[in-house]
């Protein structure tokens, strides 16, 4: 036995473990369990731990403890602990140690871990915990909506600034705010795809300032400014744990597992969406598309191995990837306009023009989401056409790829926008392929025949809610997450019905992509504000919350779920200044006990 | 006039029509951004460093213009002293010298680059 004793907060290293002595353990599969605990020697319970170093199949594989503080890696792929790191993460608690690494009896290891509980957790807590007291009300929604699509809010910078406004009175900040949004109006375009090149420098600030040429508006601005100065803090050194105990749901289990991969260089990069895929021979791997550059990253979650592709030269802002029923995978490429289908086989594409591709032209389709189907592949109607939105036109396309055809079709109007800032978003398509339902930012959740080729329903909510991207189950009951409002709808579309509308625990999360879940009966979606996934149960009504090992300053897209084994898949990446991770995530949600440590919080 | 569009789902917004683009150009330099045939090492900075987002030539954007900053220090004597205190403010971000409105700090900007950015405004009247 070999006692240790290493006092580093936050991070907690065995790697100086002597490993010869300890931890060989037979075929590759090595097993390490623990008890967390606090000072009073109670349990620490909800508590990620997360290992890295070489050879892990994964950047990092995270567990997390149970009621009784217990956490078990199983099997991991190495035959010691040595060069294996140790990182716990639970808010509330820090000043971890290693009391002492042993060989239990079944040659596995046993690495207790000691934390201490801490009241103050302001360098802890996800940005949504600074929005948790503004009111709930239009105007809050409009900010989440307008800012934390494009980085988490308030971002340390948000923080930075608005920390200088302390001295001022209430009518002064709203003048101040109401200048960094013209700043943002400058700073929200200088995130450019390869083969977008503008110098922004020449560009003069009036066409910033106008909203017929930007997707800001002046009227948005008018309701944001009042409320960040009256309720936008100025000092950020102080935040009560269990303050955020209560923005909390029930947490991953004992069971649930982690597993991060780090996708390659260059660093300025944005995966957007990833989605999985089998081979012939049945292997799973995750495909995933950088908006940025013009790549493809492959992951293989059973080894590890990340391989990169080449998109196309013509493409701009590679975004949504979606999988069809044939092995096939559809992405859509937003600057450039078109729709394309990737075969992983031949690793060929064949690319489609929505009508609208000719951004050098002057129009601007902005090819954005698909019509996807209950089990989260690529829709297609009687007639055989696939269906998305064209973003900058408030118009969806029918592509069909068999003749090449494409027709656009109006989306409703929404009230006081320009066509492209009415943010014509997600779709979903009826089992029956006659009806497609898509969302807007600005309000609407609507359906469209495909018979008929008519707008049918149309349900409004309020502006600044942020109907974003949503599903639809094999009852055809549609899941759409409200990035503004904070909330997950849920309408029985053959009803015509509300079901209900569930706040989050924490409703400066930002939801932003829903995928249903068949085998649980669940929903899951990221979060774009509080580096965590959200799961639903739909019979219970119940959330349960995932956080994510490395999820600072990203925003979760689109989650897959494996129908074979119940994984569930997805990449984050940041979007502002595009300094965080990016990285596909496996999760093994893990079924028994759940923890349930905010019970008596909520 | 450029045509300018946001990619909504990203609240990313691009400039389209390249061509149109490049006919605004020359108006651009007109209403006050940067001298494009500015090839100094200040040019430059200023725009690897994005400073244009805040601050153009002649017109007050969200931060003032450096004729204005220019105008304002042109009759400091000491230079050199003028050079590192406006460096540090660009660095560091600033507060109450021009209205209420903060400038927010700089990190990612070296000493050097500060200074030579500081000495290109100056310079500019």
């Amino acid at each position: 036995m070999i006692k240790l004793k290493v006092n580093v907060p936050g991070l907690l290293r065995i790697a100086v473990l002597a490993a010869s002595c300890v931890g060989v353990n037979t075929a590759n599969a090595l097993d390490i369990s623990g008890q967390l605990t606090d000072e009073q020697g109670g349990a620490v319970s909800g508590a990620m731990v997360t290992l890295n170093g070489e050879n892990l199949g994964a950047s990092t594989v995270s567990v997390f403890t149970d009621s009784a503080g217990r956490y078990r890696f199983k099997d991991l792929p190495v035959s010691n602990a040595q060069g294996l790191k140790f990182k716990t993460k639970v808010i509330g608690y820090e000043q971890l140690k290693v009391s002492a690494i042993e060989q239990g009896a079944d040659k596995s290891l046993v690495a207790d871990l000691f934390m201490r509980r801490i009241d103050n957790v302001a360098h802890q807590v996800p940005p949504s915990a600074w929005m948790a007291h503004f009111p709930n009300e239009r105007a809050t929604y409009a900010v989440m909506l307008n800012c934390a699509q494009c980085h988490q809010y308030p971002h340390s910078t948000v923080k930075d600034y608005a920390s200088k406004l302390a001295d001022l009175s209430i009518d002064q900040r709203e003048q101040v705010w109401r200048d960094i949004f013209r700043f943002m109006r400058v700073k929200a375009v200088g995130i450019m795809p390869e083969g977008l090149n503008i110098d922004l420098a020449t560009v003069p600030i009036e066409v910033f300032n106008d909203d017929a040429n930007n997707g800001f508006s002046h009227g948005d601005e008018d309701t944001m400014a009042p409320i960040l100065a009256a309720h936008m803090k100025t000092d950020f050194s102080h935040f009560a744990a269990q303050d955020y105990d209560k923005l909390r749901a029930p947490l991953a289990n004992i069971d649930t597992q982690i597993r991060e991969f780090q996708l390659p260089p260059p660093a300025a990069a944005m995966f957007h969406d990833s989605n999985i895929h089998r081979d012939g021979a049945g292997r799973l791997s995750v495909w995933s598309v950088d908006w940025i550059n013009r790549r493809m990253a492959r992951t293989f979650p059973d080894t590890g191995q990340v391989k990169i592709f080449a998109l196309p030269k013509d493409i701009i802002g590679a975004h949504t990837l979606v999988p069809d029923t044939k092995g096939k995978l559809w992405a859509t490429f937003q600057v450039s306009g078109q729709i394309g289908r990737f075969d992983p086989a031949t690793e060929k594409w064949q690319l489609w023009n929505t009508g609208n591709r000719g951004w050098t032209q002057g129009g601007a389709g902005l090819v954005h989401s698909f019509a996807n189907t209950a089990k989260f592949n690529l829709g297609f109607d009687g007639k055989g056409r696939l269906w998305a939105s064209l973003g900058g036109v408030n118009k969806l396309v029918a592509l069909n790829p068999d003749t090449g055809s494409t027709e656009t079709f109006a989306a409703p109007p929404t009230e006081g926008d320009s066509a492209f800032s009415s943010g014509l978003y997600g779709g979903v398509m009826t089992a029956d392929g006659k009806h497609v339902w898509f969302t807007q930012l600005q309000g609407h959740l609507f359906s469209f025949n495909t018979e008929t080729e008519q707008i049918e329903t149309v349900i409004s909510f309020p502006r600044g809610s942020g109907p974003r991207r949503l599903a639809i189950d094999k009852n055809d009951v549609i899941y759409m997450p409200l990035f503004g409002a904070g909330e997950l709808y849920v309408y029985d579309t053959k009803a015509k019905k509300e079901i209900g509308r569930f706040p989050l625990p924490d409703r400066a999360a930002a939801p932003y992509a829903v995928t249903w879940d068949p085998g649980r009966n669940a929903v899951w979606f990221g979060s774009g504000n509080s580096n965590l996934i959200y799961r639903f149960d739909v019979d219970t009504k119940r959330f349960m919350e995932y956080p994510l090992p490395a999820g600072e300053g990203t925003i979760v897209r689109a989650i897959a779920i494996d129908d074979q084994t119940g994984k569930v898949y997805f990449s984050y990446a940041p979007v502002a200044e595009l300094n965080g991770p990016n990285m596909v995530v496996e999760i093994t949600p893990g079924e028994p006990e759940i923890i349930d440590k905010t019970a008596s919080a909520q | 006039m450029a045509r300018f569009i946001c990619i909504f789902s990203l609240g990313f917004c691009v400039l389209l029509s390249a061509p149109i683009f490049a006919e605004s150009a020359t108006e651009a330099a007109d209403k006050g951004s940067v001298q494009i045939k500015d090839t100094s090492a200040g040019a430059r900075l200023y725009v690897m460093h994005k400073c244009y987002e805040c601050h153009r030539a002649q017109k007050h954007h969200i931060g003032p213009s450096w004729q204005a900053i220019s105008q304002r220090y042109s009759k400091e004597e000491d230079k050199a002293r003028l050079v590192a205190r406006l460096s540090v403010k660009v660095i560091e971000g600033g507060y109450g010298n021009w209205g209420t409105l903060p400038m927010n700090s700089n990190p990612g900007v070296s000493p050097e680059d500060a200074s030579t950015l500081v000495e290109w405004v100056l310079e500019t009247n």
